[in-house]
Formats: C-alpha cells, sequence, structure tokens
C-alpha cells in the first residue's frame, strides 16, 4: 500500500510539501485487508514523520524509535488539550486522567494505580476467571461462534461492571455506544455516542455519591485531590476513560490473540501442551499486534525527527507500528515465543503509560489458558465471511468467525 | 560507584555494581535481575518495583513518602521492610547491601 502525495490543501506554511500525505487513521485501510500489515507498509517504506491535511491537520509518527522519544516527552507533547485526532469539542468532557498533564495528571491517577495494582488485580483475576470460564462453557457446545461478538467484547465489559458495581444488565448499551464513541467514521455518530456515554455515566455518578460503596466507581469520584473533590465533569470523563480503556482494548487485544492462535496451529499446539508459555505468547502478541492510537498537542516549536513542528500542531502516535518496524525489530512480523521483549509499546511509555497493563495481562492469560483447555484447535471461518477489520483510534477486529469440533 | 547485591526470592545472588544515584530499579533492570519488573517505568504507578531492605541500610535513608506508602498498598507482601525500587537511590548508604526481591515478581 502506497499514500498519495496530496496538493497543499489545508496544510499550513512551516510544513514541505514532500512531507504531506493523503492519510485518514479512520480509512486508511478497507475491512477486507489486514490492518497491521497495510501499517508495515508505511512505516517500513515511508518517511519517520509525516503531515496529512484531514482533520484540520496532523502529524503521524511513522518510526519506532520517534514513538520511543515521543511518549515519555508530556512537557513538549502535551495530553491537556485532548487527545483525539480530531479532539472531542468543548462541551465532551477531558478523558481523565490520559486528557491531563502532571502533576495533576499523577494524582488524578492514583485510585487507578491503587485498584490495578498487583495486590488490586489478584481478586480481579479470580473474577476474571469465572467470567471467562462461564462464557467459554456456553460457546463451547455450538462448535463456531463469533469471536468479537460473542466474546471479545462481553468478557471485559462484564468484568468492568462488576469492578464498578453497575447492573450487568447495562452491557449491551454500553458496548454499543463505546463501540460507535470509538469506532464510527461519521464525526456526529461518535460524539452523540461519546454524549449519551457521559449522560449515563452521569446519572451514575450523581446516584453513587448518595451511597458510595468500596467499588473502583466510589474510588475514583470520593477522591481528594489537592484538598478538593472532583467536579462531576472530572468525575464523568473519568468514568468514560474507564469504560474505554478496560473494555475496548482489552478486548481488542483478545480478539488478536485468538485470531494468531487460529492462524498458528503450531503454537496452539505448544501453549496446549506447555501452558506456563503462554504469558511469553501474550507478550509477543501485544508487541507484534499494538491496537492503540493517541495524539498530542505540541507545546512549542522544536524540531523533532529533523522535521520543524510548531506550537499547537497535533501529532498522532501510533502504537501499532512500532512492533512492526523492521528498523527496530529482527523479523518483527513474525511472533517468536522466545524473544521475550521487555520494550514494546503496547501500553505505551512515560507518564501515562497504561495504568491497567497488569489487569490486562492477566485477562490475556486467564483468556488463553480456559479457552484452549475447552477449544484446543479451532480456526478462523470462512463459510461465515472470514474476519473483518475496523482501523481507528483502536484499530482491530469488527468481526471474527472462528470454528472447532464441538 | 555503588555495590550492591540483589537476592531473589529461591536465593539466587545478582551482584551489581553501578553509578551512585541510580535507582534501584534501574540497577536491576540495567543488569538483567529478573524480579525486579518496574511495570510503568519508574513513575511511582504500579507498585511492581517492589523489595526488602534489612534494618540496617533503612536506618540510615529516609522513610518512604506518602506516596510511596500509598503505592505500597498496591505490593504483595508487604511487611516492614518494604520499599519500592523507582524510589530509592543507590548511595554510600547502600555499599554492600543486599536487596531482597519477593516471589510475586517473577
Amino acid at each position: 500500500m502506497e499514500i498519495q502525495v496530496v496538493s497543499k490543501n489545508n496544510v499550513p506554511e512551516h510544513v514541505p510539501d514532500d512531507l504531506v500525505r493523503d492519510f485518514n487513521h479512520f480509512t486508511f485501510s478497507p475491512e477486507d485487508e489486514d490492518a497491521h500489515l497495510n501499517w508495515a507498509r508505511v512505516v517500513n517504506n515511508d518517511i519517520p514523520l509525516f503531515f496529512t491535511p484531514h482533520f484540520g491537520g496532523y502529524w503521524v509518527i511513522n518510526d519506532a524509535r520517534l514513538l520511543e522519544d515521543a511518549f515519555p516527552d508530556w512537557e513538549l507533547f502535551s495530553s491537556a488539550h485532548k487527545i483525539g485526532v480530531p479532539p472531542t469539542p468543548d462541551d465532551v468532557p477531558h478523558l481523565l486522567p490520559i486528557e491531563a498533564d502532571d502533576p495533576y495528571h499523577k494524582q488524578l491517577r492514583r485510585p487507578l494505580n491503587l485498584a490495578l495494582s498487583p495486590k488490586g488485580v489478584i481478586a480481579l483475576a479470580a473474577s476474571a476467571k469465572e467470567l471467562v470460564a462461564q462464557l467459554v462453557d456456553e460457546i463451547v457446545v455450538q462448535g463456531h461462534c463469533e469471536f468479537v461478538h460473542d466474546f471479545s467484547l462481553k468478557m471485559p465489559m462484564d468484568l468492568f461492571l462488576r469492578m464498578v458495581n453497575l447492573p450487568a444488565e447495562d452491557r449491551e448499551t454500553l458496548i454499543a455506544l463505546a463501540n460507535t464513541g470509538l469506532k464510527a467514521h461519521d464525526e456526529a455518530a461518535r460524539l452523540d455516542a461519546m454524549r449519551s456515554m457521559n449522560a449515563y455515566l452521569h446519572q451514575k455518578v450523581v446516584e453513587r455519591l448518595e451511597s458510595p460503596g468500596d467499588d473502583l466507581m466510589s474510588a475514583i469520584i470520593t477522591m481528594d485531590i489537592d484538598g478538593r473533590k472532583l467536579t462531576i465533569g472530572e468525575q464523568v470523563g473519568y468514568m468514560t476513560t474507564a469504560l474505554f480503556g478496560g473494555l475496548d482494548t482489552v478486548g481488542g487485544m483478545m480478539a488478536m490473540t485468538a485470531r494468531h492462535l487460529a492462524r498458528n496451529p503450531d503454537h496452539r499446539k505448544l501453549l496446549v501442551a506447555h501452558p506456563e508459555k503462554i504469558p511469553d505468547m501474550i507478550e509477543e502478541v501485544l508487541r507484534r499486534y499494538a491496537i492503540s492510537t493517541v495524539s498530542r498537542f505540541v507545546t512549542r516549536d522544536v524540531e523533532f525527527g529533523g522535521v520543524q513542528l510548531k506550537q499547537g500542531d497535533r501529532i498522532m502516535l501510533p502504537t501499532p507500528i512500532h512492533g512492526i518496524d523492521e528498523s527496530r525489530w529482527d523479523n518483527a512480523l513474525e511472533v517468536q515465543l522466545d524473544r521475550k521483549p521487555t520494550d514494546h509499546m503496547a501500553f505505551g511509555k512515560g507518564t501515562h503509560r497504561c495504568p491497567g497493563a497488569i489487569l490486562a495481562r492477566a485477562e490475556l492469560r486467564i483468556f488463553v489458558e480456559e479457552w484452549l483447555k475447552r477449544i484446543p484447535d479451532f480456526a478462523i471461518d470462512e463459510s461465515r465471511g472470514g474476519e473483518k477489520w475496523e482501523t481507528g483510534t483502536v484499530l482491530g477486529l469488527k468481526s471474527l468467525p472462528l470454528h472447532w469440533q464441538a | 560507584m555503588v555495590r550492591m547485591v540483589f537476592v531473589s526470592h529461591d536465593n539466587n545472588e545478582y551482584p551489581v555494581e553501578v553509578a551512585e544515584g541510580t535507582t534501584l530499579l534501574r540497577a536491576a533492570l540495567d543488569n538483567g535481575v529478573p524480579g525486579m519488573t518496574g511495570e510503568c517505568g519508574g513513575e511511582l504507578a504500579c507498585a511492581t518495583c517492589h523489595c526488602y531492605l534489612d534494618e540496617g541500610v533503612r536506618a540510615k535513608i529516609d522513610e518512604p513518602g506518602d506516596d510511596e506508602a500509598e503505592m505500597l498498598e498496591g505490593a504483595i507482601d508487604v511487611t516492614a521492610d518494604s520499599r519500592l525500587g523507582c524510589q530509592l537511590r543507590a548511595t554510600a548508604s547502600f555499599d554492600g547491601v543486599r536487596i531482597r526481591l519477593p516471589a510475586s515478581q517473577t
């Protein structure tokens, strides 16, 4: 795949013509093509940093090392001006703590850090195991499933609802809103869903404040910051992030993991015989199939990666390119169980690094363990349409039909 | 330079020598010591650089600050000896010290 060079419409003065590409992260890869392979062609053939005029114009980092430099530099690359491309309008609350800078951001993260700490995750992992086992037991007798709908959207949402003590019956509504809010190509549809999600959470926050418990939602909305309580906007924005983060990204990585195992019988056989190698496989899957993309706001004029950036520019940091950059990893596209990468970027890097990494790893491990115990052999079901991809803030699979001998 | 020995939960010893001022987390990671995960990279956000210090060295260094004490609540098998390696810097007080690592960080 090659990105077209475009004319200078909507391109600011300081951006040289030869750095401009026609790139739209929502549409750059069609649904019947592997989005990682299309990214790989871009990252391994094109310049390390390019500019696209879409959505008011933004830079795209297209190089693993530049990504490693950009993520930790929170003072140069601010998150406080929102992290979406395009950013949400002013009436949509900041997604907290991610759309904030230090030291405010660090203070906001405290209850999340504790809830998702090694100790916090012990109890959550027990819950996750129960939910995974229950769901796979339901599915296994069918001999087939649409993995995204039947499993990877459901299981993390069930766990999240337990963590924040919200009703399990709200699952389908929230899945639909989260999906549209993050994935819809139409900006108006995304915003509608985001506002509906905010309205839902607003109501729940108000109710919970009247009778807080020992759940994560109560811990977040009753926290003190600099001797004050959070505002309702902060509380709602925080809960929205928790929901997106705990749902879409974990579920997305589960689908990537399931797809990898469906296509690699040798890895499946090895893990069935040696379940102790599952964590090594998961780390490689996280490297090779990273899915999240964030953007930042450039806080001062600066030369970065040999390119002049101006204060106020937006710059996109796509983690999917890191693990597939051949200049960063030998045979980057291969999942090698003995590679044991400790420095991949699936969870980002620096102060904004994903607070849910320990829980995400536990959920992925438990999913693979429990799934392979019950369904050791399975494949992608081409008769049901095969896999379908989607791109955007979080890229991944929108459907993954699987089948096996029931 | 400061010489220290990391000791795994099953008593394997990993001697290291690092420049003064290096955090204990960095000292372990840079020298390939297993069992010091440092998930968050040293941001005091994850409690996976949990380690144990003997009373001898603890008497010579500052007590944990409020933020470290709070984050330590998220570690597993916490004792009076518990500290977070990202908040400790190798100084002369650490020369010859043995730093024990928990079973949970393997």
